[in-house]
Parts: structure tokens; sequence; C-alpha cells
């Protein structure tokens, strides 16, 4: 696995990468546009000997699954030349000199002490922070995006963690609970946004499971909120292909899911330290220092259950929270921040972060993530070779 | 300082200099399975450094809008509870002349309730108790 490192020094709470543009909330309340595009050919010029690698783990990530970059790695030339350069910048850290680098700063004009949590999507920005959660739609098509209106608050509670999808929109608010709100770009109404509804007491994240909300009270109980839904004929959601219409209609407790660990290996539920799933899987990590992937099928009627488990050796270290990468699931720890991959914890940096994000549903930044330090924000792109080193020696 | 004083429900010390008696209580110590819920210390966090992070938390009046302290140790890079706590909270006693206690707490394991206010862990960050890192941690309930 190669690691391609980029730092930028600064005061940043939070990053997130989305149609070609790094966007970073700094602790006084800007936020700084970079249009990516533009950092890869300050890097070119600042790093002539490791083209093309920035511009394949910062700006194309799509490419390197692309049918063409495999065709061209079938040269043997080609392919020595490429993973050439992509072994002068593992695990190297590359910077970008200062004075060269001018993003485009605006005000983020949420009225809020502490910014709890970011994420974009279909254009619109929302903030978590500790007075509620707040939204505001984004310009893309213009070179370093800007903001298009100002924040429009949409719930009150302290929100922790947002979640968006299908048209649908989360807001976990610890002891308030967790509110959505669904079609939320006005697809079916043709209204603006829909007002936010309580449907859990008490909820610290929560997380897509297909078009299922999985709701964390404690970070150990999912309790499954499902949904119903219609089809997006218009495609305004693009690349979601629906659009939710009701969140919370029935309920099911995933504890059950995670008995089958204590009938298969023994594990109880007080040993359980995190949890955490994906669309189709569901990872657990124990204090016993085990960690289990769970393959879970979720059917459109009735209730998931697990078709396969895998057993990998813990982190030795609590889990704080994990996410979803194209080349595996990223941890951060008390500590430090690894990525599971190849049945092995790799590490990916070795102190605490701010804030951990991966982007596995964008085009081109699924093998990024963005780790929001105490001084700067780290890009860590990640390459996994081996699929091309036999097509180096042959 | 002293080892404290032995009493049926832990060891007590003090008066510290604020005049508040402190017990470290056995309930918050010893495995029981009546006690299974509550938090424990780690046996390397003795009682009377547990009594060490009660004063200092009184000292500096880290306080939250009822009445309770809440404290750590070396910038919560000590580990004090046996789930990996690195906060504590000591509930408000509301007679005088009770002895305090108090915990271990985890945000990420028991959320709100074991968080400290925002305006307490940014006072914390301004003062240098704590990095901006581990505040912004407590505040998303990820310590």
């Amino acid at each position: 696995m190669n690691f391609v490192k980029l730092f930028i020094p600064g005061n940043f709470e939070d990053a997130y990468l989305y149609k070609g543009q790094l966007l970073m909330l700094t602790e006084d309340r800007t936020i700084h546009v970079y249009e990516l595009e533009r950092v890869v050919e300050l890097l070119n010029a600042q790093y002539p000997d490791l083209r093309p690698v920035p511009e394949l783990m910062f700006l194309r990530n799509d490419w390197l699954v692309s049918s063409q970059f495999g065709s061209l790695m079938q040269n043997q030339d080609v392919a020595r030349a490429v993973l050439g350069a992509f072994r002068r910048c593992d695990k190297r850290l590359l910077e970008l000199n200062n004075g060269m680098f001018e993003p485009r700063v605006q005000n983020l004009e949420v009225p809020a002490r502490v910014l709890l949590d970011v994420m974009l999507y279909n254009d619109r920005m929302y903030v978590g922070a500790d007075t509620g959660l707040y939204d505001f739609d984004v310009d893309f098509r213009v070179y370093a995006a800007e903001a298009l209106s100002r924040p429009t608050k949409r719930s009150d509670a302290r929100c922790l963690q947002t979640a968006a999808r299908f048209g649908a929109v989360s807001a976990s608010c610890g002891d308030d609970g967790l509110f959505t709100a669904v079609d939320d770009f006005g697809v079916l109404s043709y209204e603006g946004r829909s007002e936010m509804r309580k449907v859990a007491d008490v909820s610290l994240k929560s997380a897509w499971m297909r078009h299922d909300l999985v709701n964390y009270s404690t970070f150990t109980t999912p309790l499954l909120l499902q949904s119903t839904y219609e089809r997006d004929y218009g495609g305004r959601l693009a690349p979601d292909r629906t659009v939710i219409t009701h969140i919370g209609s029935y309920g099911i407790d995933l504890s059950y899911l995670l008995q089958t660990l204590r009938d298969a290996r023994g594990v109880t539920l007080e040993d359980i330290q995190y949890v955490y799933n994906s669309d189709t899987m569901m990872f657990v990590h124990t204090w016993s220092e085990d960690f289990y992937s769970l393959g879970i099928r979720n059917p459109e009627r009735g209730e998931p259950s697990v078709h396969s488990a895998k057993t990998y050796k813990g982190t030795g270290t609590r889990i704080l929270s994990a996410a979803q990468s194209k080349v595996g699931v990223v941890v951060e720890t008390d500590n430090r921040v690894l990525l599971l991959a190849d049945d092995e914890w790799l590490p990916v940096e070795e102190s605490e972060v701010i804030s951990v994000r991966t982007f596995p549903r964008s085009r081109r930044f699924q093998n990024v993530v963005a780790l929001t330090k105490e001084d700067g924000l780290l890009l860590v792109a990640l390459f996994d070779e081996a699929p091309f080193t036999q097509l180096e020696k042959k | 300082m002293t080892g404290g004083t032995a009493t049926p429900a832990g060891l007590l010390f003090g008066p510290n200099h604020s005049g508040k008696k402190y017990l470290s209580s056995y309930a918050h110590r010893r495995n029981n399975p009546r006690d299974r819920h509550k938090s424990h210390w780690l046996p390397s966090v003795t009682p009377l450094m547990e009594f060490g992070i009660f004063c200092s938390a009184d000292r500096a009046s880290w306080r939250d809008g009822s009445g309770n302290y809440w404290g750590l140790h070396s910038g919560t890079r000590t580990i004090l509870g046996v789930r990996g706590e690195r906060l504590c909270k000591f509930p408000y006693t509301s007679n005088a002349t009770d002895p305090w206690h108090g915990f271990p707490v985890s945000p990420l394991e028991r959320g709100d309730n074991d968080a400290p206010p925002d305006t307490l862990v940014d006072d914390w960050v301004s003062a240098g108790v704590i990095s901006r890192v581990a505040g912004r941690k407590i505040q998303r309930r990820k310590l």
C-alpha cells in the first residue's frame, strides 16, 4: 500500500472534498476553498519527479481503476515509471510552498461556539454545531465554490453528526434525539426544505444501511430505522436514484446481529467497544481486542441477517470513529489513525486527530482520507500497487 | 495529604483547601457484581491521586451549571478508568457537610451525560489544560 501525504498548515476544524474542491472550516469561522486542479498544478511544479502521482492521488482517483489506466500499465516501461513515481512519494510528506497557495476565503455565517460536524450532499453544505443544524447551498460551477445563501437553521438541538442521502438528512443530537427530514430538495413535493422530525430519543451517530438509517444511541447499540422510498425520475439527486419518503416507520434493534458473535465466538455484548456499519457490512471492535467484520444482508422486506463473518486482531486501543474508503476501513483510535486493508492494520497517521473523513461515494476521491490535526490538514491518498507489481516485472 | 481514613463506604480524605471532604468510594474501585454498571478507576490511579484530581478541579472551579466538578490528569493523556476513560466527574453534593465522590466518565461510551459543558472545555483549551484536539474530541463525544 502506498501512502501519499499532503500537508496544509492552519487551524482547521474540519475539511471536505467535493466536486474537485477542498473545503476547510477554520477555527475563526471561515471556509477556505481550494481548487484541487490548482493544488495539483503547484505540486507538479514543485515536485516534477513525482508526476503523475499528485494528479492520480489528489484529483482523479477514478483514473486508477479505469480500463485506460489498466491498459497503459500493461506496458512494462509505463508500469515501471508510474510505480517508481509512487514509490518516490510513499510516506513522504508533500507541502506546498507558502505564498503559492491562495484559497477563496468566505465567512461561515453559522452562529455557533463549537462546530461539530460538516457534510456536503447535492451541492448543499450541512453544518452541525452546538446551536443546532444549519445548511446552505453552494455553487460549485464557479472557480473556488461559493455559498449561495446564508445558512438556514434546521434544528435547535446541539447537532453532533449529520448524514444525508436519497434526499433525506439526519441530525444526531445526543440526549435530544435523532431528527430527520425527507425530500429535502423538493424532488417529490416541489417545495423547499421539509421540517425535521424526531425519530429516536437519543443519538450519538447515524449511518445508512442502503435506504435504511441505523441510529446509535450509544456507539454499541445499533437500531435500524426502516424507510420507504420512491424512484427519482428527474435525476435531481444523482447519483442517488431514489427519494426517501419516510424514515422510522419501523425500528429493529440490531443487537441480535451482534448476538451471532456471541454464539459463534463467545463475544458478550458487554465486551463490545465500538460498532460501525456501512451499506453491507457491520464492524465490531471488542475490549478483548478483536475486530470483526460481518457481511449484512438487508432485504427490502424482513429483517437484516449476517451472511458472513471474519475476525481480525484488534487495534490494541479504543476505536473512536470509523469510516469506509475504497481500499479498506479507516479507524481513528486514541493516538493514531489506522487502515484495515488486506487483513492487516496499516498506520495512516501516528498522532491524534480532530476528524477523519473519507469519501467512498465520491467519484474522484474514493482513496483519499482527510485528517484534521492540531496544526493543519493532512490529505492522505492511498494506492494499492499489488495488482500492478507483476506487470512491472513480467 | 495522607492515605485517607477507611470507612465502610471508602477512603475518606480532607478537608481540602476549601473545606471539602472527599470519599474515594469502594463502589468505583471494587469489582462487585452489584456495582457492575458503575465505572471503575484504574488501579494505577490511586485513591490519593483521585483526591488530588478532585482538589485540582475544586481549586480551578471546573464546574458545570449544576454544580458538578469535572476533572482530568495530564491533559487527558492519563487513562483514568478501566474502560479507557480519560475524564472524571464529581457529582454535586447538596449537603455541604457530606463528602464529595467521583468516578471516571467517557463521552464516547455514554454520550452527553458523561461530557462536561462546551464552555468548560473551551476554557480548558484556552488555558492550555488540554490540546485543541482533545477539546474537540470531548465536544464531539469521541474521548
